[in-house]
Formats: C-alpha cells, sequence, structure tokens
C-alpha cells in the first residue's frame, strides 16, 4: 500500500513535470526563449572553434573593419590614415579590436533569428540580411566615434558606452523584428501562417 | 489610449541617454561600492575569497533593462515596479556569476590559443547582453503578444482561439 501510494506519487509528479515541460513546448513565446538560449549556447560554442580553426581570423576582420572605415571617411578628408588595426583622424587615434567588428551582436541576432519558427528560407534570408546590416551600423558607430573622438574628446567614453552596450539589445532587436516584419511576415510557409 | 510607435521611439531614446549618462557620470562608482558590499560577503561565505571584485563594463546590462521596462505602454505599476526589482535582482545574481567566472577562468591566452577561457567567457557575455531582454520580454509577456498581434494577426488569434482582441493585450 505504501509502495503503491509512493508510485502514484511519483507518476502524478512525472507527469506534472511532463505536462510542465509539454506547456512550455506549446507555447511559441517560451519556446523561443528555450530555444533562443540553447541557440546562443551553441553559436557561443562554435565561434571559438572558429578563431582556432582560422587562427587569423580576428586580425582580419579587425583591419578589414578598420580598412571600410578609412574608406568611407577618405572622401570627406584627407587627415585620415590606415594601418592594419590603427585607425587615425588628425590626432585621434582607435584601435579597433574584437569586440568592434559587431561579431557579439551577430551571434545573438544569429540565435534570435534561428530559434524563431520561420522557414529555412526565412532564416537564410535573415542571416544574409540581418549579419552585414549589423555590420554596416556597426562601421557608421565606429564612424561617428572616430570623430566625435577628434571634435569632442570629452563626449567619447560616454558615446563609446552608450552605442556599445546600451544600444545593443535595441539596434538587435530592431534587426530582428525588421526581419520578421520585411521576410517572415511575407513568407507563407514560416510557422505562424501555417498554424 | 495607445502611443504611438514614434513616440515610443523618442521615449526610448530620451531615457536610454539619459540613464546613460548618469550611468557613466555616476552609477559606475556607486554600483561598484553597493556591488562590492554585498559580493564580498557572499564569495567568501562560498569559500571564493581569492575572487577580486572590480568594474566590469558588463554591469551596464542594468541600463537597457531600465530604459525598456520604463518606456513599455501598458504596464501596470505594480508589474512594472516589481518586475523591475525583480530584473535588477536577477541581473545583480548575473554580475556575481560574470564576476566569479572571471576569477575562476585564466585570462583568454594565458593557456595557449586553444584553451576554454575564451568560450566560457564568450558565452558568459553573450548571456550578460541578452539577459536584459530575455528578463524584460517575459515580465512584459502580455506587451510582447501585443507586438505578435501586430506582426502576425491571424496565427496569435487562431493560437489564443480568438479569445483575446489586440486591444487586449497592447
Amino acid at each position: 500500500m505504501r509502495t503503491s501510494d509512493h508510485d502514484d506519487t511519483d507518476d502524478s509528479r512525472s507527469s506534472g513535470r511532463g505536462a510542465a515541460a509539454r506547456g512550455i513546448w506549446h507555447s511559441p513565446f517560451r519556446r523561443f526563449v528555450l530555444l533562443f538560449c540553447l541557440y546562443l549556447g551553441a553559436v557561443g560554442l562554435a565561434y571559438p572553434e572558429l578563431r582556432n580553426q582560422a587562427p587569423g581570423f580576428v586580425q582580419w576582420a579587425s583591419e578589414e573593419t578598420s580598412w571600410v572605415v578609412y574608406q568611407m571617411m577618405l572622401p570627406f578628408t584627407s587627415e585620415v590614415s590606415q594601418s592594419g588595426k590603427l585607425l587615425s583622424f588628425h590626432s585621434f587615434s582607435v584601435s579597433i579590436i574584437e569586440e568592434c567588428i559587431g561579431v557579439y551582436e551577430m551571434l545573438i541576432f544569429g540565435a534570435g533569428v534561428l530559434a524563431f519558427p520561420a522557414s529555412a528560407r526565412s532564416r537564410a534570408l535573415g542571416l544574409l540580411m540581418g549579419l552585414p546590416l549589423l555590420y554596416a551600423i556597426n562601421v557608421a558607430r565606429i564612424l561617428m566615434l572616430v570623430v566625435v573622438g577628434y571634435y569632442a574628446p570629452e563626449y567619447f567614453d560616454f558615446m563609446h558606452l552608450y552605442f556599445w552596450q546600451a544600444t545593443l539589445i535595441l539596434m538587435i532587436t530592431g534587426v530582428w523584428l525588421l526581419w520578421l516584419y520585411v521576410i517572415v511576415r511575407n513568407d507563407p510557409k514560416s510557422l505562424p501562417h501555417r498554424a | 489610449m495607445t502611443r504611438s510607435p514614434y513616440r515610443i521611439a523618442l521615449e526610448l531614446i530620451v531615457v536610454s541617454v539619459a540613464l546613460s549618462w548618469l550611468w557613466t557620470s555616476y552609477g559606475t562608482g556607486a554600483y561598484l561600492q553597493f556591488f562590492g558590499r554585498l559580493a564580498r560577503p557572499f564569495f567568501n561565505a562560498i569559500g571564493q575569497d581569492h575572487i577580486v571584485i572590480a568594474f566590469r563594463e558588463r554591469f551596464i546590462n542594468l541600463v537597457p533593462f531600465l530604459v525598456l521596462m520604463a518606456v513599455t505602454p501598458g504596464l501596470s505599476l505594480r508589474r512594472r515596479s516589481l518586475g523591475t526589482l525583480l530584473g535588477l535582482f536577477v541581473l545583480f545574481c548575473g554580475h556575481l556569476a560574470l564576476t566569479w567566472l572571471a576569477g575562476i577562468t585564466p585570462r583568454p591566452g594565458s593557456g595557449g590559443f586553444r584553451d576554454n577561457a575564451f568560450t566560457i567567457r564568450l558565452i558568459a557575455n553573450l548571456a550578460s547582453d541578452s539577459l536584459p531582454f530575455l528578463i524584460w520580454a517575459t515580465i512584459a509577456a502580455r506587451q510582447v503578444r501585443g507586438l505578435a498581434f501586430w506582426l502576425f494577426p491571424e496565427f496569435v488569434a487562431q493560437s489564443n482561439g480568438d479569445r483575446e482582441s489586440p486591444d487586449d493585450s497592447a
């Protein structure tokens, strides 16, 4: 009797746990949060592996970003120069490091795109559209910081912090919402339309 | 009455600039003092006396969370205030975890290029960057559903059995 009670309790507990797990999975919002965390962990593991496989990647990406900003400033001023990761405007110089190339924003955005119940085509388009857009926003951010750094150095720290962490989530969310609005909403194969 | 998206965007900009300015001017020092007072006894209690308590740039994730909680329309005062307190507590716990991880993992590169320190710190940083948004989305789930109504009205109406209208959840 005691054993039977114990089994009943165990059964009801396990069925309760199963119902809770099903509840999480059947709620699109909770499923998205769960998948987002899983994909974030996955891209967090994959990116260091990419760095290991291609040791020069970060150096190359930093130098390319520095070069892109230099090329964008060149038509407007001759007081700009670039050497490797170092970018100088008049007497003000910045070094482009790994966190400046927008790769963290891209990883979070990638996890958000993969976790959303959209078709493979929409996800691929999301990555093809979103990653360059995030990169472009990041280039614009560096360009603005370089100009502020020379003309108003007292505001540089504030602007650097504000246009990095404070607006990072808003920037990623903005591009992600744009993807939902422009691509997923108009894709009949994406899950929200099939339900 | 619902607020226009332009007004919400304007509020986002104004509040985020103001809070970021407060954070860079006064917040960093004050928060480090507050954090140190609570974190030191905590680390001592769990036998991690060697952990160095220092300011970390990612502590600024308090700012986007406060901004989102402040400008989200349709949150009741109770949910907004309790949710803000709960979120701040979770973010504080995240800061404890970041500090602890920084203390127990070697600096990236110190153990050769193929060490785990970079991976651990990267995942911690990604989680730290995403946490404000995830906490906000959980607290403001109703408002997020309102956004889903706007994007995918057919889907949300069907999944809710047409029980709610967009206005109810906005």
